[in-house]
């Protein structure tokens, strides 16, 4: 009884919050209209009395619902501190004006400034708690605030590639989902339809067409049936208008409701494929290249080179690692090579395929630091001196095909760190031996020479 | 004295004639109609033109410098394989034992209601499927027996089972397939991907289009530029005769003759520049160089006599002749060289019953043998050469055929066919950011509609998009007052067939 009678005081906060915030802004304007002639003081003592009162007892019913709601210390440290600041100050204030000599030493300005700022700054914190930190920013014009550098919320949902499964399906998955899909109209404060979808109750009570989940046949659900009604059907849901459910995130509810939607089952039980939750990934940017970020390349450098034919972009547009291809230079020759190395720690891909290089080039290769693919196809490579790049630790794909290739370097390759495809293949040369590859690097190796012979059925003409 | 105030008052008098209301409205309308039309005028000049994301100095020069995509791409490179007329996609991939059941039955009424069909009328009967199925490879996908060779493949490509367009008759549905639209106009898959890739090779043209058979039914817009400038226009070669018409020298005239002439047409050009500093002749100065270049290098990388036997007999080509085969050789060579986007289309897949050639027992098992062992080569070789991660390979028709035999005006056909069908029908994908061996979509036990993993035209079209780099969503061009983008306002990836 008493229990219930404090958590109903502590109920009143954000009531009385409000008095304070009135009464000691009278206060301090009455303190700046009276400032020549001071002749209200006794006005004056009244209402800072009043005020410092009415903030103590929000101070108190603000500690007992912090005590009894389960708010999280790191979301309202601030507003605490800070309206204890704003108790000890109003009350300050007061003492200030029946003469207490200790508190009459205190300039009446430094008061009153720092009570207003404390008053405004308490209160605004706890308008954060109560209507989100964004209730003000969100309405201006995205313009304004890209240029106060605020990022757009945040409207992707992302799941930990290795440790999802730990997760409970609805409250790892579904509900995030349907707090950025659905909850901007199934909400408290305006339920479409009246049906919630802001927590489990809600979406178990079901809205004003009954329940929108059938645990008997669970696609006759309501949600499982409007999700996937075609885009112009009046029904369908999210509507047109609104952010629509990709085609994974339809998969994942549906499937949790037609696995009987279950509150706190983990998807690890559920037995669910990884496939059904793959594209919640976070998206890997960079693909087979360095996950590593470097200053962009000096656009004059880049610009020279190209002129002189070599083509040069970033692997993507925004990239700071390049592409680099020779393919409009078939007079490219190993001395080039050199005005490359000016960006050599910026080329992630290099093709010098068809090109008149020979085995010399694997010197200057060596200090490609983040060179990833390599194709030396259509050229007079023996790869005498290949083993020169076994220091490169992202290199990955080196295609060596239509070369001069001989066979003889191919150990070289084996201790390479990050190979995962070494193309090989040579068109006139068929008689080579894979015996001596390491039977774990097989499938690195790509000798290719693949024939689709003729079968009598080739010959029929029907 | 008098006379000469006589004068100033004459001479005010005629002042304020000209200052009145009246000769404002009379004799100046004209003028203030001429201000209004140059600032209508205004918007017709060049410089008016909405600036595009691409549209760099760079890019003013030469339209075809290689760009880097907004987002990191899964290949360089397309080959899209069209077959032209729309393959019987249930004798070649989708495996219907049920249809087999209700072989000459009667189709029930209910599957007609509210369809539409280009030929048929009245009750056609189901015709089950002509040919038997396996399943091949580690994937255990379905595989017809008109397709022998590319059980060898099959691992490495992804099926899409349920792909629909909702066109039925062959001309708009081409052009929904290659430009996001049923009506003319729109720039083509390649253009858009050329637009904003450029090429990597600039000797030759950065979308090549290769045709065997006959001209696609939508003819030559199926590889346009659209509202793209036109140097994005897909360049059909041929692998009979000159590979690109009206590139060799006229008879008389040598190759140094030639050279002298673009040398000088481009002085001149470079003397306009110099007086009037417009970009726009730099970039005509570029092209000719570039088509003097390609004289040399199309008729190159044409040939395909210089491949080894080997390939020859790997891909079964028939030099000298226009064949499928030779065109997917000649798509792995331009492949290899550089080129953004190779377009193939082979003519003869409209398997309609009405003759012996479009007939699905007997017609069609030839066609199916003209492609088969030639694109099953393109893999390999692709494979074997480095280039299957870089490149996406696409192959489809424009819509798929009915499960009925088709009645033509009510009447059956004397040979079994099938009619034109946009509910359901295959695809595939194979090479880089494919999921081997995947499978997507499922149709009902008939194979009349997609049950399952439904994609639209639009949806393959995004997913090209995304594997080159874009989000087909942003990838847009302003043309008539609003930005355009390939897919239209549809469209999303197919994510399960991504690797």
């Amino acid at each position: 009884m008493i229990d219930s009678l404090v958590t109903l005081l502590g109920r009143f906060h954000p009531l009385i919050v409000h008095l304070p915030i009135g009464f000691l802004l009278l206060g301090l304007m009455m303190v700046f209209y009276d400032r020549k002639e001071k002749k209200h003081l006794g006005m004056l003592k009244f209402a800072f009395l009043w005020g410092a009162i009415s903030t103590l007892l929000a101070l108190i019913t603000g500690l007992v619902q912090y005590d009894q709601e389960g708010y999280q210390w790191s979301d309202i440290q601030w507003h605490l501190t800070l309206g204890v600041v704003t108790t000890v100050l109003s009350f300050a204030y007061y003492f200030h004006f029946i003469d207490f000599t200790f508190f009459k030493r205190i300039p009446e300005k430094l008061l009153a400034f720092s009570l207003l700022f404390v008053l405004i700054l308490t209160g605004h914190l706890g308008g954060n708690l109560t209507h989100g930190s964004d209730h003000l920013t969100e309405p201006l014009p995205q313009g304004l605030k890209d240029a106060l550098g605020m990022e757009p919320p945040s409207v992707i949902f992302e799941l930990n590639p290795d440790d999802f499964r730990g997760l409970p399906l609805y409250g790892g998955v579904i509900q995030p989902i349907l707090d950025l899909k659905c909850l901007s109209c199934h909400n408290k404060k305006k339920s479409k339809g009246e049906l919630l979808l802001n927590d489990y109750k809600g979406i178990v009570s079901g809205g004003e067409s009954g329940e929108v989940i059938n645990f008997e046949t669970p696609r006759k659900s309501l949600i499982w049936k409007y999700i996937h009604l075609p885009l112009k059907d009046e029904m369908h849901m999210p509507p047109k208008a609104k952010t629509q459910l990709t085609k994974a995130e339809i998969k994942v509810i549906s499937r949790w409701i037609e696995l009987g939607a279950n509150e706190n089952e983990v998807i690890r039980d559920l037995g669910l494929e990884r496939s059904v939750f793959s594209s919640f990934f976070p998206k890997n940017t960079m693909g087979i290249y360095p996950k590593i970020e470097i200053p962009s390349a000096n656009l004059e450098v880049v610009e020279n080179l190209k002129d002189l034919g070599i083509n040069i972009a970033p692997i993507y547009k925004t990239a700071t690692f390049l592409e680099v291809s020779c393919v409009n230079m078939a007079h490219f020759e190993d001395q080039l090579l050199d005005s490359l190395l000016l960006i050599k720690d910026h080329i992630v891909y290099l093709d010098l395929g068809k090109t008149k290089i020979t085995d010399s080039v694997f010197s200057s290769l060596e200090q490609f630091q983040y060179l990833t693919v390599l194709k030396l196809d259509n050229t007079k490579i023996t790869g005498k001196g290949i083993g020169k790049l076994s220091g490169l630790i992202h290199l990955k794909q080196i295609n060596l095909t239509n070369t001069n290739l001989d066979f003889e370097i191919l150990p070289a390759l084996f201790s390479f760190p990050a190979l995962t495809d070494v193309f090989i293949f040579q068109k006139d040369k068929v008689d080579y031996n894979s015996d001596n590859i390491p039977e774990n690097l097989k499938a690195v190796f790509e000798f290719g020479n693949y024939k689709v012979d003729a079968i009598p059925s080739d010959k029929i003409i029907y | 004295m008098d006379n000469y105030k006589k004068l100033i008052q004459e001479q005010l008098l005629r002042n304020a004639q000209v200052n009145s209301r009246r000769h404002f409205l009379k004799d100046c309308t004209l003028g203030i109609g001429g201000l209004a039309l140059g600032s209508f005028l205004q918007s017709c000049s060049p410089n008016s033109i909405p600036k595009n994301n691409y549209s760099t100095l760079e890019r003013t020069l030469n339209p075809l410098a290689p760009l880097a995509p907004p987002f990191a791409p899964k290949v360089k490179s397309v080959i899209y394989l069209h077959m032209v007329g729309a393959p019987s996609q249930l004798e070649m991939f989708d495996y219907k034992p049920e249809l087999q059941k209700l072989h000459n039955q009667k189709c029930p009424k209910s599957l007609l209601e509210g369809k539409k069909f280009a030929f048929i009328r009245g009750e056609p009967t189901m015709l089950g499927p002509q040919a038997s199925f396996s399943q091949a490879g580690e994937s255990g996908n379905w595989i017809s027996e008109y397709l022998p060779h590319f059980k060898k493949v099959i691992d490495d490509v992804a099926f899409l089972k349920a792909v629909h367009t909702d066109q039925f008759n062959h001309g708009p549905a081409q052009l929904l397939m290659h430009t996001g639209s049923a009506r003319f106009g729109r720039p083509s898959l390649g253009s858009w991907a050329t637009y904003g890739l450029g090429t990597e090779n600039q000797n030759l043209p950065g979308f090549v289009v290769l045709s065997s058979g006959g001209t696609p039914d939508a003819g030559k817009s199926v590889w346009g530029n659209g509202f793209l400038p036109s140097v994005y226009q897909g360049v059909q070669c041929r692998s009979k005769g000159d590979p690109v018409l009206y590139l060799k020298d006229p008879k008389g005239v040598s190759r140094g003759l030639k050279k002298d002439i673009v040398s000088a047409i481009n002085s001149i050009n470079h003397q306009e520049f110099l007086k009037y500093e417009d970009p726009e002749v730099l970039s005509r100065i570029n092209q000719y160089e570039m088509a003097y270049r390609m004289q040399i290098t199309v008729p190159e990388v044409m040939d395909i006599n210089s491949e080894p036997e080997s390939t020859k007999e790997m891909y079964g080509v028939k030099p000298g002749e226009e064949s499928f085969a030779n065109n997917c050789l000649l798509a792995r060579k331009m492949i290899e060289e550089g080129v953004r986007f190779v377009q193939l289309y082979d003519w003869g897949w409209d398997t309609h019953g009405t003759n012996h050639n479009t007939s699905v027992d007997l017609g069609l098992r030839n066609k199916c043998r003209e492609i088969d062992r030639p694109i099953t080569a393109l893999l390999l070789d692709l494979k074997q050469r480095g280039l299957l991660d870089e490149t996406l390979i696409v192959w489809g028709g424009e819509f798929g055929r009915t499960p009925m035999q088709e009645t033509r005006e009510g009447k059956t056909n004397k040979f079994k066919g099938r009619d034109h069908h946009g509910d359901a029908f295959t695809m595939w994908m194979a090479g880089g950011g494919i999921k081997k061996g995947a499978l997507h979509g499922a149709t009902d036990e008939i194979g009349f509609s997609g049950v399952e993993g439904r994609v639209s035209v639009h949806d393959i079209q995004a997913t090209i998009l995304h594997l080159l780099g874009f989000n087909h969503e942003q990838f847009t061009y302003d043309y008539q007052g609003r930005p355009f983008r390939l897919t239209d306002v549809a469209g999303s990836v197919i994510q399960e067939i991504l690797a």
